[in-house]
């Protein structure tokens, strides 16, 4: 039963991924990239962490995808789809992507870990996210700190860049 | 694993029906496309140039709405064990939340919510 | 069960990859970093899942807010571009070499 939802979200998974880089069409990149995150998700719940799973679905399809689909709907459709899909060096890319996958397959293959406590300690009184606060907010302290910075930066960016050229263009 | 058995039963006939009806629909309905169908509707005269309706204050305005969903998704393992993390927890959550507001305020000062 | 996760981690990291490599559209090289995030986070939540440590859920936590922190510039340099040359393809845009 596991190996078989397992294989239909992996499925998913990778279908979706290979529509995003193949599809002429930018929409429906976006669209097959939206159902690679949500069967992403299915699997971040088979490997016992439903609160990440769910910030798959909010912030990666819900917020992320979205805000590309926005900025999508306000371009110039013959903008965005342009004649040519693929650089003129796709070929050179192509194998090193298989490149990357086989050095990566293979590791894989090497890698030995002690699997004896696998599913444990995942939860504190039978919530996943109790156990997230709990560790992210006594031992992840000062990264948690450095989050709120880079989002303020990533704010400031995004104004300055935008507004900079409003200003010059009225 | 068991509980989310009703989630994956609820997707699973939720991407079946909607494949049916909008196959059936595509399968069904009529199509005649041609030239004039696609344009733009400008009160009847033809018109003379594509439109570029791109105004940038929708495009920051949806910035701003994500960066505040991430915040809030840090909320949410905070309210859940509130009580196990104590002072400590709300003097962090607050650094954090003033933060991201002085962003926020960053924003406003500059204008980038205002529709003139 | 974990040399199969480990693979397909690896698949979807590959394909981000060949992904901006390959494409010439800027929007659908940045789903492609998208995709590759999401491949190296899956690894880190298989591994909190066989090492019995949530850690790795907490780190890709972080790996979202820094991607969403990434998308939103990345699409602020996309929205200047598109203003100042009409165009999206990530050919046109070599003002550095001249």
């Amino acid at each position: 039963m596991t190996q078989i939802v397992f294989f239909i979200l992996s499925l998913g998974t990778i279908i979706g991924a290979l529509g995003t880089i193949l599809c002429k069409n930018a929409y429906y990149s976006a669209m097959w990239m939206i159902s690679a995150f949500v069967s992403l998700a299915g699997l971040f719940v088979m490997l016992n962490a439903p609160f990440v799973a769910m910030l798959q679905i909010i912030v990666y399809a819900g917020a992320i995808a979205i805000l590309i689909l926005f900025v999508m709907m306000l371009m110039d459709r013959r903008v965005l789809n342009n004649k040519q899909r693929f650089n003129p060096q796709y070929f050179w890319g192509i194998i090193l992507g298989v490149g990357l996958f086989s050095d990566l397959a293979v590791l894989a293959f090497k890698f030995r870990i002690n699997i004896s406590n696998a599913g444990k300690s995942l939860t504190l009184h039978g919530s996943n996210t109790k156990m997230v606060g709990d560790v992210l907010f006594k031992h992840y302290l000062f990264p948690f700190e450095i989050i709120a910075i880079i989002l303020l930066i990533a704010l400031i960016g995004a104004i300055v860049l935008t507004k900079k050229d409003e200003e010059e263009a009225r | 694993m068991l509980e989310w058995l009703t989630a994956g039963v609820t997707v699973f006939i939720t991407v079946i029906l909607f494949a049916v009806i909008l196959g059936l629909a595509l399968y069904l309905s009529p199509k005649r496309d041609y030239f004039v169908k696609s344009q733009v509707y400008e009160c009847g005269i033809f018109p003379v140039a594509e439109i570029s309706n791109f105004n940038i204050r929708f495009f920051i305005i949806a910035i701003i709405f994500t960066l505040f969903d991430i915040e809030a998704v840090f909320l949410y393992p905070w309210a859940v064990d509130f009580k196990g993390l104590g002072m400590l927890g709300v003097i962090e959550m607050f650094l954090f939340l003033f933060l991201v507001f002085v962003g926020w305020i960053y924003a406003y000062k500059k204008g980038a919510l205002e529709w003139q | 069960m974990l040399i199969e996760y480990m693979i397909v981690s690896a698949l979807l990291f590959a394909i981000g990859a060949t992904g901006a490599m390959i494409r010439r559209n800027f929007i659908v090289i940045l789903m492609s970093l998208e995709l590759m995030l999401n491949g190296a986070g899956m690894l880190l939540i298989t591994m909190s899942y066989y090492l019995g440590n949530v850690s790795g859920q907490i780190m890709f936590i972080f790996v979202a807010a820094v991607a969403a922190s990434e998308t939103a510039i990345g699409l602020a340099i996309v929205v200047m571009m598109y203003k100042r040359k009409g165009s999206i393809d990530i050919n046109d845009f070599s003002m550095l070499k001249k």
